[in-house]
């Protein structure tokens, strides 16, 4: 090694006082780069693309169906509303008038089968964001600067949440707007903004409970790959298990907690809920029967709230706990691993 | 003034003492804290770091406490033990990043990168991944990341560890070179290699001070102690004949087939002797060190002195 050959600089100005929103920054905008360059990550991340051009096509086709209700023509999109809604609209002869329920219901359903997006990609992006920095022992490094625990883990939970939003609110309101622009949207500013708002509080929802409960599993072994099979499990064993009640129970019976393991059945009846879709077809004018498909089990929202609550502030919880300690120095020496 | 000072400071775990009662204080220039494993080294430089909270006692650390005060964590630049990398990342990558970390802006973290790598000498091989790195290149891109927001203290832990002899002594040329500037706590469970670089040192055993002080002094209290080094190198035999002619050597012993051991009461001239003979016969070394149950009992030695 040639040694230097000026002398070192001592820093030209007063040390500022640390800023949070850097390091901060730092965390997040390093964490991006590397899970992105991830193997696989890029392709998941076509899901975002896929549902804006899925939902505009979706939003086009209802409203040529307003167009064209009543006609021979329309057969083809009743056919399409009742497979993908599950709402029997051929009754209806004013269709234009029900145009807010049906955007509601589609971006429900999309947020639905975006989950899914959701538990592939963040089971690809999330278990190497804390275990990576312990299997390397970085994180004497990260706490030996003015980071605190609670910076690191929000910094965290926010690539998480970038990755996350990239396949369901950002695409969703991109497509809420191209739909608008194509279509009319929909009567008012006011529905259109409290629409907006909803897909933006249900993406939160899932950003929270997918982000810390990742970061938790994360947080508890320097192996990501006990992460990602403790992170499937814990999206399909509930919902297995749901399907088991459900083959052997009657369904009447299912009520209260009883209906409550599934996670992902627990965000479709909060989703429900957020989008006002029962109240909403009730005051449609449609009989029941043509709209019962479109919704879920009669769940009160109180129970799935409670479960997915529940398990996102004990993850929040835990996985703080757990960053408090590794950024403890000695702990971070003998207890890692 | 003193850079650290440490009042009556106490860190136990649950009923395990990682330090007992250490009174001391450190001053500007390079001091060496040297110990053996598990002596509560690192419990130091937690404390020091304000990443543990004392449970008894005060710090000061640039005239405050560090606990949970990141103030002070941005005057101190802190070199860990290890590779805390993640190996697909560039080494300039790395510096920039935790420039940022420390709070300075993009463009500030850009050209302290820069110039933090520039003082490792470390530019040439900078836009590399970290995983193409030699031992000593990682050990350079760690220095710059304790260096890159220039700090007032710098912290090393075991610095030389992986790097070869001559590695050792740029590293310590360049220790000794910072410390004009900046202050410097070097953590090493190898005492030899603090010797080209300061005289000042603390010996720490057991979670309790051993001794402080001039190195020379502690030397002389030690003398009649035989010591060992041990090296590990291509040729022992060769290595051996050459090492047996110097008159403080005391006894040789090969444990392993690549593996010499020279025991001796002047453990400064042997040293010294034996990198002048390396370099003359041009020998391949793996490693060169103070052996470690010898360093132990050096401590057990000093302990129940003291």
């Amino acid at each position: 090694m040639s040694q230097d050959t000026h002398r070192y600089q001592r820093w030209p100005g007063r040390h500022r006082k640390p800023s949070t929103l850097s390091g901060l920054s730092a965390i997040v905008v390093t964490g991006i780069r590397l899970q992105y360059n991830r193997r696989f990550v890029r392709p998941l991340l076509l899901a975002g693309p896929i549902a804006v051009i899925g939902i505009c096509v979706t939003l086009y086709l209802l409203s040529m169906l307003e167009v064209l209700a009543g006609s021979p023509e329309a057969n083809g999109l009743y056919q399409f509303a009742s497979g993908f809604l599950g709402v029997d609209l051929s009754a209806v002869s004013q269709i234009g008038e029900l145009r807010g329920v049906i955007w509601r219901a589609t971006f429900a359903l999309v947020i639905r089968i975006q989950l899914f997006a959701v538990m592939v990609l963040v089971a690809r992006i999330g278990p190497g964001l804390i275990s990576d920095d312990t299997k390397v022992r970085a994180l004497s490094i990260y706490f030996a600067h003015p980071v605190n625990p609670k910076s690191y883990l929000l910094g965290k939970w926010i690539v998480a949440a970038t990755f996350i939003a990239s396949v369901t609110v950002i695409p969703n309101l991109l497509a809420l707007t191209i739909g608008s622009m194509i279509t009319g949207g929909l009567p008012g500013v006011g529905p259109i903004l409290t629409l907006a708002l909803n897909i933006a509080l249900a993406g939160l929802g899932v950003m929270l409970f997918s982000g810390l409960v990742m970061l938790a599993l994360s947080s508890m072994t320097s192996d990501s790959r006990y992460v990602t099979v403790g992170w499937l499990a814990v999206c399909l064993m509930p919902a297995m298990a749901q399907g088991i009640i459900r083959e052997n129970i009657p369904s009447e019976n299912i009520t209260g907690w009883l209906g409550s393991i599934s996670l992902m059945g627990n965000a479709a009846v909060l989703t429900e809920h957020l989008f006002d879709l029962k109240s909403g077809w009730q005051a449609s004018g449609l009989p029941h029967d043509a709209f019962a498909k479109a919704l879920s089990s009669p769940i009160e929202p109180f129970y799935p709230a409670m479960v997915l609550g529940s398990i996102t502030l004990i993850a929040g919880t835990l996985c703080y706990r757990r960053i408090v300690k590794f950024s403890q120095a000695a702990a971070a020496a003998s207890n890692l691993n | 003034m003193s850079v650290i000072e440490l009042d009556s400071v106490s860190k136990w775990y649950g009923e395990v003492i990682g330090l007992n009662n250490l009174t001391v204080s450190i001053g500007h220039g390079i001091t060496a804290l040297v110990g053996p494993n598990g002596a509560g080294k690192s419990t130091l430089m937690g404390l020091i770091m304000g990443q543990i909270k004392p449970s008894k006692g005060d710090i000061q650390v640039l005239g405050q406490r560090p606990w949970n005060n990141p103030h002070v964590l941005s005057r101190i630049g802190y070199c860990p033990e290890g590779d805390p990398f993640w190996m697909n990342v560039t080494g300039r990558q790395f510096v920039r990043f935790l420039a940022r970390l420390s709070g300075l802006s993009r463009r500030a973290a850009r050209l302290a990168a820069d110039e933090a790598i520039d003082r490792t000498a470390m530019t040439g091989e900078m836009n590399r991944p970290i995983g193409t790195y030699s031992k000593g290149m990682r050990q350079r891109i760690k220095i710059s990341q304790a260096l890159v927001h220039h700090p007032k203290l710098l912290i090393l832990d075991e610095p030389f560890t992986g790097a070869d002899p001559v590695a050792r002594h740029e590293l310590a040329t360049l220790f000794r070179r910072l410390a004009d500037e900046v202050d410097i706590l070097i953590s090493t469970h190898v005492l030899h290699e603090v010797e080209a670089m300061t005289r000042k040192i603390l010996m720490i055993a057991r979670g309790r001070l051993v001794a402080e002080g001039d190195l020379h002094n502690l030397r002389r209290r030690m003398h009649h102690r035989p010591h060992a080094i041990r090296i590990r190198l291509d040729q022992p035999r060769a290595l051996a004949a050459q090492v047996s002619r110097i008159e403080a050597v005391t006894g040789l012993r090969m444990p392993e087939g690549d593996t010499l051991v020279v025991e001796t009461t002047s453990p400064d001239e042997v040293y010294d002797r034996i990198l002048e003979l390396l370099l003359e016969g041009d020998m391949n070394v793996r490693e060169i060190a103070l052996a470690d149950d010898d360093l132990e009992a050096v401590f057990g030695y000093l302990t129940d002195r003291n």
